[in-house]
C-alpha cells in the first residue's frame, strides 16, 4: 500500500527502457545491453570479516576502525560485480585514521560550545559552514581516487569554491545556524520569538530538499568515468515533492492517533495513549523513511547517466519498509549479532534494484588522469554522518 | 600452479575483459594473450589483499592489471598492502571468528556491568565537582531564559525554611563549599527536584506545596545523593562510552535498519536505576543522621506515585515506585530497632 505510486513508477521505468530496446536482441554496437549488476556477498563470510574487526576496534579503543574500513570496504566492494566484473577499493588505512582524528575533533568542538562555552558557538558554526564545503569536495574525490573498476579509477575535478556556492545558494546551511543559535536564546513565552523561530525551521525543511539535490548534482557532474562527465537531470520540484510525500506519510499515523486520542480519551488509559502514540510515530517514521529512501534512491539514479550508462532502478518502498523493519527487529532482538546479515541483506536488495544499462560501447570511457586524493575529507564526512555517495 | 588457469586482463586504457592464461614457470608468471606469452617474476608483481574467497587483483609492472582466481600460489607474490595479510587469515577461520565472539561477549558484558560503572566512579572522583559547574550554570540560565523554569511564587518564609534545611543537611558533607538550592516553578519539572550538574539542587514550588518539612527533607537528601555520588558526570561518562561501543557495533547497519539508535537508551536504564538506588541509599543515611525517618522518603513517594498509576520495566529510568517505598520502610524499621 505505502508504494502504490512507487511501484508504478518502477514499472513505467523499467517499461520504457524495454520498449527501447529491439524486439529480438540483436547485438550491435548501438543496442543498448542491460548489463548485470549483483551483490555476491555471503552473510557467512561477512559475519567472519565483521566480527574479526569489530573485536580489534574494540581491545584498540577505536584506533583500529581505520583498518576495519578498509576491509569491510574491501569486501563489499570485491562482492559486487558490474558485467561480472568486482570493483576495487583501493584507500589505506592511515589517511582514513587521520580524518577519524580530525573528524572526532571537530565532534568535540562542536559539543563542547554547545553545552559549556556557549560564548562560542556562533564562531564554531560559522567555520563549519566553511569547512563543509571542503568536507564534500574531499569526499568527493576520496571516494573516486580509491575505488577502481577495471583497472580503471574515477576522477573528480569539483572545487572548494563549486562546493561553497552550493552551501550558500539554497540556505539550508545558513537557515541550520540560525535555528541551532536562536533556540539558545528562545523566550517560549514570547510570541514573536517563537514565530521567528517557526519560519526558520520552516525555510529550513523546504531548503534542505533543494541543498541535497544540489549536493548531488555537484558530485554527479563532476565526477569523470574516463571521459565520461557525469549527467544529471533531477529537478528541484521533484525532489522537493518526494520529500514532502514522505513527510505527509510519516506525520499521517500520528494524526490519525490526535484524533483517536482525543475522542477516546475521557476512557483511556494514559499509559496505554501514550505507548499507543509511540507505536503510531515510529510506524510512521519507518514509513516515510522507507518511502523516501525508495523514492529518492530511483529518482536519482534514473536521472544520472555517464556517456551511454544510464539507469532504470526499481526500488519498492514496500521492500524498504520490510528491509528496514525486520533488519531492525533482528539487530535489537539478537543484540547486535545480525548486523552483518542484515547490512548483506540490504546491499544484495539495492544491487538487484539498480538495472545498469549500456548503450554503446565500454571503449567511451578510457582512461583518465590520475591524482592522489588527502583521505581527510572523506573521513571528516563519514563520522558527521553525512553521505555522499550516490 | 602446474595447470592453465583463466583470468582476466585490463590494460588500464579501456574498461574492457580480455581473457588470458596464467600458468607459473618456477618463480615466474607467464601469461598468454592471443598466442603471445609473457613473463614476470613474482617479485616485479604485486597482489591485491585477499577478500574472502573473492578474486584478487594483479597489478603488472606496465600499469596492466590481472583478475584471477583466489589460488594459493597468489599468497607467494609481494603483496601490494603488507599489513592486511593477517587480519585477512583471522577472517577466513571459523575457529578465530567463534573466539572473537566468545571474547565480545565476555568482554562486553562484564564491561556493561563491572568495568565501565567501576571506572566512571574512579574518574568522576579524579575530578573536582567545581569543573562541572559551568554545565550546571549554563543549563540553569538557559533554563530560566527560555522560561521553562519562572521564578518562585513561594513567600520568603517559606524558601528560608527550605534553605535552612538544606543547608543543615549539608553541613559537613564534602559538597557543603559548593552545593546550593534554588527553588522555581516549573511545570516542566512538576511536584519534583532536580540535581544539575555543579551541585546545584532545584526545588519545584509544586513539591513544597505538597511535601511537609520532614518529606521535603527527605528529596533534598535523595537529589545531594546525586550531588555526593557525582552521579551526573557519571552518567555522562557511562552514557557516552554505551553510545560509541554501540556505534562502533551497529554503525555498518544504520542505512539498512530502523530503530536501533533507541539501543544506548535501553542499555543506559539499568545505570540510571543503579544510581537512583545509591542515592535513596545516600538519603536515608542521611536522613537517620539528621533524626528525621526514612518514612518521610516513603510518604512523599506515596504521595507523588498516586500522580500517575505506575508500571514499571527494565527500561524505565527510576527503579519501580513500590520497590523504593519498601527500601525506605526498611531503613526506618532497621532505624527504629
Amino acid at each position: 500500500v505505502v508504494g502504490g505510486e512507487q511501484t508504478g513508477f518502477a514499472i513505467s521505468a523499467v517499461a520504457s527502457a524495454t520498449v527501447s530496446q529491439p524486439e529480438t536482441p540483436v547485438r550491435t554496437s548501438q543496442s543498448p545491453e542491460r548489463l548485470s549488476f549483483e551483490f555476491v556477498g555471503s552473510t557467512k563470510d561477512y559475519f567472519r570479516v565483521w566480527i574479526v574487526n569489530l573485536l580489534l576496534t574494540l581491545v584498540t579503543f577505536g584506533v583500529f576502525s581505520a583498518w576495519a574500513k578498509v576491509r569491510k570496504k574491501r569486501f563489499i566492494y570485491a562482492h559486487t560485480l558490474l558485467d561480472g566484473t568486482p570493483f576495487q577499493y583501493t584507500a589505506k588505512p592511515i589517511p582514513i585514521l587521520k580524518g577519524r582524528i580530525l573528524a572526532a575533533t571537530l565532534f568535540i568542538a562542536y559539543y563542547l560550545t554547545s553545552n559549556v562555552f556557549t560564548v562560542a558557538l556562533p564562531y564554531v558554526l560559522i567555520i563549519g559552514a566553511f569547512v563543509l564545503p571542503w568536507i564534500i569536495v574531499r569526499s568527493a574525490a576520496f571516494n573516486c581516487r580509491y575505488s577502481a573498476f577495471r583497472n580503471l579509477t574515477p576522477s573528480f575535478d569539483g572545487t572548494y569554491f563549486d562546493a561553497l556556492k552550493v552551501t550558500f545558494l539554497m540556505p539550508a546551511i545558513p537557515a541550520f545556524i540560525a535555528m541551532t543559535l536562536l533556540q539558545s536564546h528562545l523566550d517560549i513565552s514570547d510570541h514573536k520569538d517563537t514565530i521567528i523561530l517557526g519560519l526558520i525551521a520552516l525555510a529550513f525543511s523546504v531548503f534542505v530538499p533543494f541543498w541535497f539535490r544540489d549536493q548531488k548534482k555537484l558530485v554527479t557532474t563532476h565526477t569523470l568515468l574516463g571521459e565520461q562527465r557525469g549527467n544529471f537531470t533531477v529537478s528541484h520540484r521533484a525532489i522537493f515533492n518526494s520529500y514532502a510525500a514522505a513527510g505527509l506519510l510519516a506525520f499521517a499515523p500520528i494524526l490519525a492517533f490526535t484524533v483517536f486520542g482525543i475522542l477516546f480519551s475521557a476512557m483511556g488509559n494514559p499509559y496505554f495513549l501514550i505507548g499507543f502514540g509511540t507505536v503510531m510515530a515510529f510506524f510512521g517514521y519507518l514509513t516515510g523513511i522507507a518511502f523516501l529512501q525508495a523514492k529518492l534512491g530511483n529518482l536519482i539514479w534514473m536521472n544520472v547517466s555517464f556517456g551511454g550508462l544510464f539507469f532504470r532502478p526499481a526500488l519498492r518502498a514496500r521492500d524498504m519498509w520490510w528491509l528496514y523493519l525486520s533488519n531492525g527487529v533482528a539487530i535489537i532482538a539478537s543484540l547486535g549479532l545480525l548486523v552483518p546479515w542484515a547490512v548483506v541483506r540490504m546491499l544484495r536488495y539495492r544491487a538487484s534494484r539498480l538495472n545498469p544499462i549500456l548503450e554503446g560501447e565500454w571503449t567511451v570511457f578510457s582512461g583518465g588522469a590520475n591524482a592522489t586524493v588527502a583521505a581527510a575529507g572523506a573521513e571528516a564526512g563519514d563520522i558527521f554522518d553525512l553521505d555522499f555517495s550516490l | 600452479m602446474n595447470d592453465t588457469v583463466t583470468a582476466d586482463l585490463f590494460d588500464g586504457k579501456y574498461p574492457i575483459r580480455v581473457p588470458v592464461a596464467l600458468r607459473c614457470d618456477g618463480l615466474n608468471l607467464v601469461v598468454t594473450r592471443s598466442g603471445t606469452e609473457n613473463r614476470y617474476a613474482f617479485g616485479e608483481l604485486r597482489v591485491s589483499p585477499r577478500v574472502a574467497d573473492s578474486k584478487r587483483f594483479v597489478d603488472l609492472p606496465n600499469g596492466e592489471q590481472l583478475l584471477c582466481p583466489n589460488a594459493a600460489w597468489l599468497d607467494r607474490l609481494p603483496a601490494q598492502v603488507a599489513s592486511e595479510g593477517f587480519v585477512a587469515w583471522l577472517e577466513q577461520r571459523w575457529a578465530v571468528a567463534l573466539s572473537c565472539l566468545a571474547l565480545l561477549v565476555i568482554l562486553l558484558s562484564f564491561g556493561y556491568v563491572h568495568g565501565l560503572p567501576v571506572v566512571a566512579r574512579a574518574i568522576a572522583k579524579t575530578i573536582p565537582l567545581e569543573r562541572e559547574q559551568a554545565f550546571g550554570t549554563r543549563l540553569l540560565e538557559t533554563l530560566d531564559r527560555q522560561h521553562l523554569f519562572q521564578p518562585t511564587n513561594l513567600d520568603a518564609k517559606t524558601t528560608g525554611a527550605i534553605r535552612s534545611a538544606f543547608h543543615e543537611l549539608v553541613a559537613g558533607l564534602p559538597a557543603e563549599r559548593i552545593a546550593r538550592v534554588e527553588i522555581r516553578r516549573s511545570e516542566l519539572l512538576g511536584a519534583n527536584a532536580i540535581a544539575l550538574p555543579g551541585g546545584t539542587i532545584v526545588v519545584a514550588d509544586e513539591l513544597v506545596d505538597r511535601a511537609t518539612p520532614d518529606e521535603l527533607s527527605a528529596v533534598l537528601a535523595h537529589e545531594l545523593g546525586h550531588v555526593e555520588g557525582r552521579h551526573a558526570l557519571r552518567q555522562l561518562l557511562q552514557a557516552s562510552t554505551v553510545a560509541l561501543v554501540v556505534a562502533t557495533i551497529t554503525g555498518d547497519a544504520t542505512s539498512s535498519s530502523v530503530a536501533i539508535s533507541s539501543i544506548p537508551m535501553l542499555l543506559d536504564a539499568s545505570y540510571s536505576q543503579d544510581l537512583e538506588n545509591e542515592a535513596d541509599a545516600f538519603a536515608f543515611e542521611l536522613l537517620i543522621r539528621h533524626d528525621i525517618s526514612p518514612d518521610a522518603f516513603a510518604s512523599i513517594m506515596e504521595k507523588l506515585g498516586k500522580d500517575h498509576d505506575s508500571f514499571s520495566t527494565p527500561f524505565d529510568s527510576h527503579p519501580s515506585t513500590e520497590e523504593r517505598i519498601e527500601r525506605a520502610r526498611n531503613a526506618a524499621k532497621d532505624r527504629a530497632r
